[in-house]
């Protein structure tokens, strides 16, 4: 991978001079917040977290070595404390409840009686997308997939996707079998590729 | 023959465990003779990759600028 990082006088100086700018990490941490919202859903863990991770940062501006980019490093200490607040969580034995086994008739059109692909559902073809060149636009609609996808199965998606949990470390925080997350994961997963080839890949209409 | 409901649930449980060499072969055929499931597989991967990316940039969508 290409390291976007030339130019830096002192890994060190950068990026103490990235925290010290106020509308950057004003901007900075409203995205992380957003981000860490998604994982904790509780607004003060959350809240925790964020002041943690730009903490963090800051105290370890040293080991920041133009190594990745800035943002991606912030964002790599921040799913690290997100980690640490669902297993603290845990100990603290107040676990998120979530319903399970609910499958609606969204779940269940995908495929017909016989096991095959609905027409209307099944993959068209995407090319060759270049992911490091979506843009806004495709950000915004895959937000927007990840809105519509139903709690439990956002919730999952996201602790193995986002934050990179493990699947033993995602069922022992949500008090689930590893099967109920497998089908959770497949159900997010066709749901998400669906919305995506809808609104974006084999269409260029935006969602609303 | 596996059906298209079935391959796809072991392609996507393949991304968080490890298939038995029974469901890996009855996979393969299935995705060697089935273009949906193959386009399916390779787009669940094209998904992995999004959502690092979008953590990476956490969805700004314009890289480090």
């Amino acid at each position: 991978m290409q390291e976007r990082s030339e130019g830096i006088a002192g890994p060190d100086g950068l990026a103490t001079a990235y925290l010290a700018d106020g509308v950057y990490v004003g901007e900075l941490r409203e995205r992380m917040l957003k981000f860490a919202l998604l994982q904790l859903s509780d607004p003060q863990m959350a809240e925790d977290a964020v002041q943690e991770a730009l903490a963090g940062a800051l105290r370890n501006a040293g080991a920041f070595a133009g190594r990745s980019a800035f943002r991606t490093w912030v964002f790599a200490i921040l799913r690290n404390k997100i980690a640490d607040q669902l297993r603290h969580k845990r100990r603290m034995a107040n676990v998120i409840s979530i319903p399970l086994g609910t499958t609606d008739d969204e779940d269940a059109g995908y495929f017909d009686t016989k096991g095959h692909w609905s027409v209307d559902r099944q993959p068209s073809h995407w090319g060759n997308p270049e992911v490091d060149l979506l843009g806004k636009d495709f950000w915004r609609v895959f937000e927007t997939c990840l809105d519509h996808l139903p709690p439990d199965q956002g919730r999952v998606f996201m602790m193995r996707e986002f934050v990179e949990l493990e699947t033993g470390e995602i069922c022992a925080e949500l008090g689930i079998t590893t099967t109920n997350l497998h089908v959770l994961m497949h159900r997010a997963r066709l749901r998400l590729r669906n919305c995506l080839e809808g609104h974006w890949f084999a269409s260029k209409e935006t969602v609303a | 023959m596996m059906k298209c409901d079935e391959a796809t649930r072991l392609a996507s449980d393949r991304l968080d465990r490890g298939l038995s060499i029974r469901e890996s072969l009855s996979l393969r055929l299935h995705l060697f003779g089935c273009d949906k499931c193959n386009r399916f597989e390779r787009q669940l991967h094209t998904i992995r990759r999004i959502s690092r990316r979008y953590v990476e940039t956490d969805g700004a969508g314009r890289g480090e600028d």
